[in-house]
């Protein structure tokens, strides 16, 4: 299975975004759960 | 949501996950509808009695919002069959091919999960069961079991989104009570009407899916005659809070004048005898006052509480 040199970078370039995305979704998470937990402490 | 690649769908030039981006998923979500859930769910937490620190409140209507948008994706995931052939939802990212099931159906399964178990740590556990029944009802009782068998499926898939005013007050209370009961009611009941009347000038698309709604089983003159008598179930239901004690004058008032008005519309409609969608003035202007009723209702409630 080979790809076209055109077809790896649109690959990799959707991979990234997609990584990225993934990055920020957890990112938001350990903010979220971050708050929570100082929410819960100071209620 | 593919979380690791897909080399032989990744590879396919013209393959749906091409062509996908975040506002596919976005959609997927039905933002629109998820407004009025936000809202109400909002209305929900704010009208029950004590409070939940800032950022707790704001986290557990996000989860509500989230666990409505996943109930969403999975209905959409199920009906892409359905959608392809109504020209109101077929440019959707599922029947479109922008996004490929597998995808949608992950992405459903993650939001259901995270939004739960979200809720129950950031409030209490009695609002995230809430949360995830509310998810199965809508997702599995009401989108795969009753709307393709009955045309009472509006009625049953009206408590689906009768739920949010609930968990919102459930996050805030950990138990619930007569009123939320009575806000489950409120959206219950108004379901039907606002539904069927958007059904009666888009019923040609519904009978070209195969949908039983109530227009295509039932005919027009039932549709009418039924959205008549649930407005008047619904102006019970929206106004009872106020004699039964457990909402004041500002709510009660407001509850009077806006349930005249529907029933005055649903009069309207259940006098019409066009059976043309495009002349049906009476049927488009009930559709368009209901979401301003339910908007208005829930916001003389937190009017209420708030100067009570």
């Amino acid at each position: 299975m080979s790809w076209t040199p055109e077809e790896e970078k649109a690959f990799l370039a959707r991979r990234r975004r997609r990584n990225l995305m993934i990055g920020l979704v957890l990112g938001a998470f350990a903010f979220l759960f971050y708050g929570i937990t100082v929410s819960r402490m100071v209620q | 949501m593919a979380l690791t690649p897909d080399l032989e769908t990744e590879r396919a030039p013209t393959g749906a996950l091409s062509h996908s981006d975040w506002r596919d998923y976005w959609s997927l979500l039905k933002p629109r509808v998820m407004t009025l859930v936000v809202f109400t769910g909002a209305c929900g937490l704010f009208a029950a009695p004590g409070s939940l620190p800032p950022f707790l409140a704001f986290v557990a209507i996000l989860c509500i919002a989230v666990g409505a948008g996943a109930a969403a994706a999975f209905n959409q995931w199920w009906e892409a069959d359905i959608d392809a052939v109504m020209k109101r939802t077929r440019a959707r990212p599922l029947p479109s091919g922008r996004l490929h099931g597998d995808d949608a159906l992950a992405f459903a399964v993650i939001l259901s999960v995270a939004s739960v178990v979200t809720l129950g740590f950031a409030t209490n556990w009695v609002a995230a069961g809430w949360l995830a029944f509310s998810i199965f009802f809508y997702a599995v009782v009401y989108t795969i079991w009753l709307k393709p068998r009955t045309p009472q499926n509006i009625v049953i898939g009206g408590a689906a989104g009768a739920f949010p005013p609930i968990i919102g007050w459930a996050a805030v209370t950990g138990d619930v009570t007569a009123l939320p009961l009575l806000l489950f009611a409120i959206i219950f009941a108004w379901t039907p009407p606002h539904f069927w009347a958007l059904a009666l000038f888009v019923r040609i698309d519904y009978a070209n899916a195969g949908i039983p709604m109530l227009p295509v089983t039932h005919g027009i003159r039932e549709t009418r005659r039924q959205i008549l008598i649930y407005s008047f179930v619904l102006a019970a239901v929206a106004i009872a809070p106020w004699p039964l004690g457990l909402l004041g004058a500002v709510y009660g008032l407001s509850a009077v004048l806006l349930s005249l008005v529907f029933v005055v519309l649903a009069a309207r409609v259940a006098a019409s005898r066009t059976e043309e969608p495009a002349d049906m003035a009476a049927e488009k202007a009930l559709f368009k006052f209901s979401l301003f009723y339910l908007a208005a209702i829930f916001a003389a409630l937190v009017a209420d509480r708030s100067l009570a």
